[in-house]
């Protein structure tokens, strides 16, 4: 494979952000025309109406991407080829500063691969699905143009062949999150989530940065293959040393632990995991492909592509397969008790990133990439299939639906296959990467296994509760359409979403149930593994009591799920849309554990806000600001004095330049 | 002997069709025509560098060594030709209000230029003097070419000034022919480094006296008086033509005399005191005098002292340290992008005061933001680039010279350098808020008017361009500039 072709990757959906940014200028210059502009060409203006109108943003988008995934499968082909070794691409000098050299290249390897195709791939899906969903609505066009920026973002951040590159497409994709979650900021609850996100992420990120300025003093070189190499070459006294590069175990650890902060952050995990729910405030599609198939599963590319660093310190790999574990089954309880189905969505997404975590932590590297993979097609297959039913209803709230398996057929159709591969039966795609998973775990660390063993049982629960409160009983009536937005305009007569909806969904659940098959023959391991070392060297094998096991407990969960709700009124009354059997535990799990509020109002309104924040206020406003303002007098007062120097006598002028001449050569002279 | 003319083409093409302009401008009168044919040549002559430079000219040396085709000259001559090139697009409205002068103004601009591109190529003091009288005369009446109050007063004040400074500029080249019976560089460096011991004195007095003369072009404070005057009676584009051409062209001079003849070890270490002197009095003076300025023109003469004053540094450093090459291919670097960003600005200033009725006072942009958000962005952009904030061209530039001071023991100048970025912003970003934050006192009062011509709009666009290209992808000037300097320091 050429080079070409993995910057046309990356530089087509950039195209399309241009050209939606065009299109979304003229919207803006249409309602806004300057008075007197002479930079306005006035006589462009048909011309621009005719050709930038809202389709410009979207088809453009769409036709790059296919071209984009067209080009990754044929990657993806190649570099099956060539058993996932990764491909020798040399890298490109930014420019120098002294010894600091900036550059920027792709690595391509099996994990890259798979990351193209699912990036490009889910991206496309969603586009398309997006010019039905957001039809008729007034930031259409602004919408697209944030799509293709993250888009490109996304893939800058895979295709990146060092640290400091990977960094910046990670702050990206950080930056175009903020944008879709706040998409519509003009409702207040949106505002906030985006800040939320932002401000939470961030926290992760400031590891990150500092990870990155510790490599880079200890060893020199931010490239991703020299850090690896170094990592894996193995400690001998406490140093690792390899090619010239040198660097101690606890440096290496710090490295380690301030890459997992990042992927903390990103990937939504305790304890910065609350800001994902709220970023469900964004429109449907965004959720499917930001915070749930790509955007979020960055974190854990991040490891991924940071293995061999993650398994030179066992404090960090511990570290990550208990923050995973305990995230997985937190998550899955409190999926159980939302009455949002997007929320329940979203903590189920926590959850599912939490498996590929400790996956990465207990040495499951292909379980962990592969169940990235299966996850991000039928998980955004289930965000659009919310998005399709919020489409007809005006509501998330599963209380207000019901029924709807006879009025939306088809989504009912994806949305059940989607929550069977999520729930992992037999043989959907879910199943097989999650079983790998759970095969992993009981082979390297039983207290993960019983964790995650847990939270695949209550994955089956609450995906169907969620799906009985949504397609069956009796329909509720949606919501009325909220003033100033958009919608149906008859909530009470629901209808099946139109073609350019139902059509990515139908591609999804086709992908979700053939993708699992991939991995039978343990082909996709060794691909995947390429050069990366195997750290059970190859010792992975199928259990069938495991499969069986997890199997029967997803069978028996979901039955009690569906018998608790189906009964419910019989059984006891437990709270609006619980089905949990102790109040005091349905409170404590609505609450959210209380982590939420302990974050915003403990942390944040009192120990930030308090303390940090206001000192930091009264130091920039007394000393910072003293100083400027006083600086400033002095420097008017130095001004004026030009006035007497500068006073526009032509003697003065020449004086100065012969007396100049001759100071300079006393001053010289002299000293 | 033809092929020495040959060296010579990139200033033959300017000056033969300067001489036809002069005698055009009696009979045609078509502003489109003239413009058409100064850009033309403008463009030959980059063409004829870029020819010189593929065609394995470089190095060659014409006229007895008088002047020397190397990489260093040719970046600067294209440099040259490309901020003439736009000094020139953006003239309509001037060539406008005075029809019957147009051939004239555009012959003085391609002789000035030509001047200025020869300077860069001299080898010899003669040359050199020549050359910078061929720019200074049609500089003085440029300066002059609106025969207004201020037009005469700048132009008057420039001319008494400037025959001080050749004259100061005689001197010192007549104590260095003098002293070393010669007036080629090469042989000036090998008597200095052969018999130069014991006349170090002289050879300073020489040295100061060059300085001054040299200063005086690049308007390095205290030479500089003639600046504030002479930018504000000029016609605009001529004072955005002044602001980087004569800099740059004065720093090549600069950076040829003092490192190829006068680069002896011997002398070299006073060089640094006088250069970091200068540089830290630029910075200080310009900076402070702008910021009370209320004229736009005005505060960006004193800007471009300071301007003047940051690109001594890399004079500074490289005299501390010759290893430090970054000190030469930094002053390269940072001219073109400052040349690039300067130029935005004046062309956004022409526009805007083409506009409100020739306003320069920068209280009269007040809620220009809203009237024409396009234009206050790209002068917030420019402005925004002169003080050195990324990601813009001179951004860079400053890096690599604050960088190049540290490494060749000048750490106090860098900081010196810092503490003025920050003086520097108080002025330049008070036509920002005044663009975007104040609000006009007549919201209806600018009448509206027909759009500028292309021209002037494709300038714009590309100068603009350049700032952000180079601010973004730096790694292409600075190899240019550091091929040049390069054929000097090897």
């Amino acid at each position: 494979m050429s080079e070409t072709i993995f910057w046309a990757i990356l530089f087509l959906p950039l195209t399309a952000f241009a050209l939606a940014g065009i299109s979304a200028l003229n919207q803006n210059l249409q309602r806004q025309i300057p008075e007197w502009d002479p930079s306005y060409p006035r006589s462009w203006k048909p011309i621009a109406d005719q050709f930038c109108g809202p389709r410009l943003a979207s088809t453009p988008l769409i036709i790059a991407l296919a071209v984009a995934f067209l080009l990754a499968v044929i990657n993806l082909i190649d570099s099956i080829g060539l058993r996932g070794l990764p491909l020798n691409i040399g890298t490109h000098e930014l420019f120098t500063a002294g010894e600091l050299a900036v550059n920027v290249g792709v690595r391509i390897d099996g994990l890259t691969s798979v990351m193209l195709v699912v990036v490009t791939g889910v991206s496309l899906l969603v586009q398309v699905y997006s010019t039905g969903y957001m039809d008729g609505d007034h930031g259409y066009r602004r919408y697209f143009a944030f799509m293709a920026l993250f888009t490109t973002s996304m893939l800058g951040l895979v295709l990146a062949d060092n640290l400091l590159m990977l960094f910046a497409f990670w702050e990206l994709v950080g930056l175009t999150s903020y944008l879709l979650i706040g998409f519509w900021f003009h409702r207040p609850a949106a505002a906030a989530a985006a800040k939320k996100a932002f401000l939470v992420t961030r926290l992760g990120d400031l590891g990150m940065l500092a990870a990155m300025i510790l490599i880079y003093s200890k060893t020199g070189t931010l490239d991703i293959a020299a850090i690896n190499a170094l990592a894996d070459s193995g400690a001998e006294a406490g140093m690792f040393a390899f090619n010239g590069l040198l660097i101690g175990q606890t440096a290496m650890t710090l490295f380690g632990l301030g890459l997992i902060a990042g992927a903390v952050g990103k990937s939504a995990q305790f304890p910065l995991h609350i800001w994902l729910p709220d970023a469900m405030e964004g429109p449907t599609p965004v959720s499917a492909l930001v915070h749930s198939a790509t955007m979020v599963a960055a974190g854990v590319y991040l490891l991924a592509r940071f293995f061999p660093v993650i398994h030179a310190s066992s404090t960090a790999s511990d570290l990550i397969a208990w923050i995973g574990a305990g995230t997985a089954l937190g998550a899955a309880i409190l999926a159980l008790v939302q009455v949002d189905i997007k929320r329940v969505l979203a903590y189920s997404t926590i959850s599912q990133l939490a498996y590929m975590m400790f996956a990465i932590g207990i040495g499951g590297y292909a379980a962990a990439v592969f169940h990235l993979m299966t996850h991000a097609f039928f998980k955004a297959m289930l965000f659009l299939g919310s998005g399709s039913v919020n489409h007809s209803t005006n509501t998330f709230d599963m209380r207000r639906m019901g029924g709807l398996r006879t009025l939306m057929p088809i989504t009912f159709l994806t949305f059940a296959v989607g929550t069977l591969s999520l729930a992992g039966i037999f043989p959907l795609s879910g199943f097989w990467s999650k079983d790998e998973i759970l095969i992993e775990a009981w082979d390297n660390n039983k207290g993960v296994f019983v964790l995650g063993l847990l939270a695949a049982g209550l994955t089956a629960a609450y995906m169907v509760r969620a799906v009985y409160m949504t397609f069956f009983g009796e329909y509720k009536g949606g919501e009325p359409v909220a003033p100033g937005e958009h919608g149906n305009e008859d909530p009470s007569h629901p209808h099946e979403s139109p073609r350019s909806m139902t059509t990515p969904l139908l591609i999804l659940m086709v992908i979700s149930v053939v993708a699992g098959f991939l991995t039978i023959g343990g082909e996709f391991q060794t691909w995947v593994y390429g050069a990366l070392p195997d750290p059970h060297d190859g010792k992975f094998h199928w259990s069938w009591g495991i499969f069986l096991g997890s199997t029967a407990l997803a069978l028996a969960a979901g039955f009690a799920a569906f018998t608790f709700i189906h009964h419910g009124d019989r059984i006891r009354s437990w709270g609006i849309g619980g089905i949990w059997p102790i109040p005091e535990a349905q409170k404590f799990a609505t609450e959210l554990f209380y982590l939420d509020s302990l974050a915003e109002n403990f942390l944040a309104r009192r120990v930030f806000y308090r303390w940090i924040a206001q000192g930091s206020a009264w130091f920039d406003e007394r000393v910072v600001d003293g100083i400027v303002n006083r600086a400033w007098r002095e420097g008017l007062t130095v001004s004026s004095a030009a006035r007497f120097v500068q006073n526009g006598w032509v003697q003065a002028g020449t004086l100065s330049i012969g007396l100049g001449g001759m100071i300079i050569w006393v001053a010289v002279v002299l000293f | 002997m033809l092929y020495e003319v040959n060296l010579l083409g990139p200033e033959l093409v300017l000056l033969v069709v300067g001489g036809f302009l002069l005698i055009a401008d009696l009979f045609i009168k078509d502003r489109r025509l003239l413009m058409g044919a100064t850009l033309a040549a403008l463009l030959g002559s980059i063409i004829y560098s870029a020819i010189l430079l593929t065609e394995g000219h470089v190095g060659s040396q014409g006229f007895g060594g008088a002047l020397v085709v190397d990489k260093f000259a040719i970046f600067f001559q294209i440099l040259l030709a490309g901020a003439a090139m736009a000094a020139v697009l953006v003239s309509t409205e001037t060539l406008q209000r005075t029809p019957s002068r147009r051939g004239e103004y555009l012959a003085l601009i391609l002789f000035s230029t030509a001047g200025l591109q020869l300077l860069a190529g001299s080898r010899d003091l003669i040359m050199i003097f020549i050359a910078l009288e061929l720019t200074s005369i049609s500089q003085y009446i440029l300066v002059g070419f609106h025969k207004d109050r201020w037009g005469s007063e700048g132009g008057l004040k420039y001319l008494l000034t400037g025959a001080v400074a050749s004259a100061v500029l005689l001197y010192g080249m007549a104590i260095l022919l003098g002293l070393t019976g010669s007036t080629n560089l090469s042989e000036i460096a090998s008597y200095i480094a052969w018999q130069g011991e014991g006349k170090e004195e002289a050879l300073m007095l020489a040295a100061a006296f060059l300085i001054a003369g040299f200063g005086f072009k690049a308007a390095v404070a205290p030479f500089q008086m003639w600046a504030p005057d002479a930018y504000t009676g000029a016609p605009t584009p001529i004072a955005a033509y002044l602001s980087v051409a004569s800099k740059a062209a004065a720093f090549a001079i600069l950076i040829r005399i003092f490192f190829e003849a006068l680069g002896d070890d011997l002398l070299a270490e006073h060089w640094k005191t006088i250069f970091a002197v200068l540089a830290a009095l630029s910075m200080f003076l310009g900076n402070f005098f702008a910021i009370r300025q209320n004229n736009i023109k005005r505060m960006l003469a004193y800007s471009s002292v300071a301007q003047a004053g940051t690109l001594m540094i890399g004079l500074a450093a490289i005299s501390a340290d010759r290893s430090e090459l970054l000190g030469a291919s930094g002053i390269l670097f940072y001219l073109a992008g400052y040349t690039v960003t300067n130029l935005a600005a004046f062309t956004v200033i022409i526009l805007i005061a083409n506009h409100n009725g020739g306003s320069y006072d920068i209280r009269s942009y007040a809620g220009l933001g809203k009237k024409a958000p396009w234009l206050s962005f790209v002068l917030a952009f420019a402005l925004i680039s002169l003080i050195g904030l990324p990601p813009t061209a001179v951004f860079f530039g400053k890096i690599y010279l604050f960088e190049t001071a540290v490494e060749s023991g000048l750490a106090w100048l860098a900081v010196v350098g810092a503490v003025n970025t920050l003086i520097s912003a108080a002025y330049y970003l008070r036509p920002v808020k005044a663009m975007f934050i104040d609000t006009a006192e007549d919201e209806d009062g600018q009448p509206d008017v027909a759009r500028p011509s292309n021209s002037v709009l494709a300038t714009m666009g590309l100068v603009t361009a350049g700032v952000l290209v180079i601010g973004l992808h730096p790694g292409l000037l600075i190899n240019a500039a550091e091929a040049a300097v390069a054929a000097i320091f090897s």
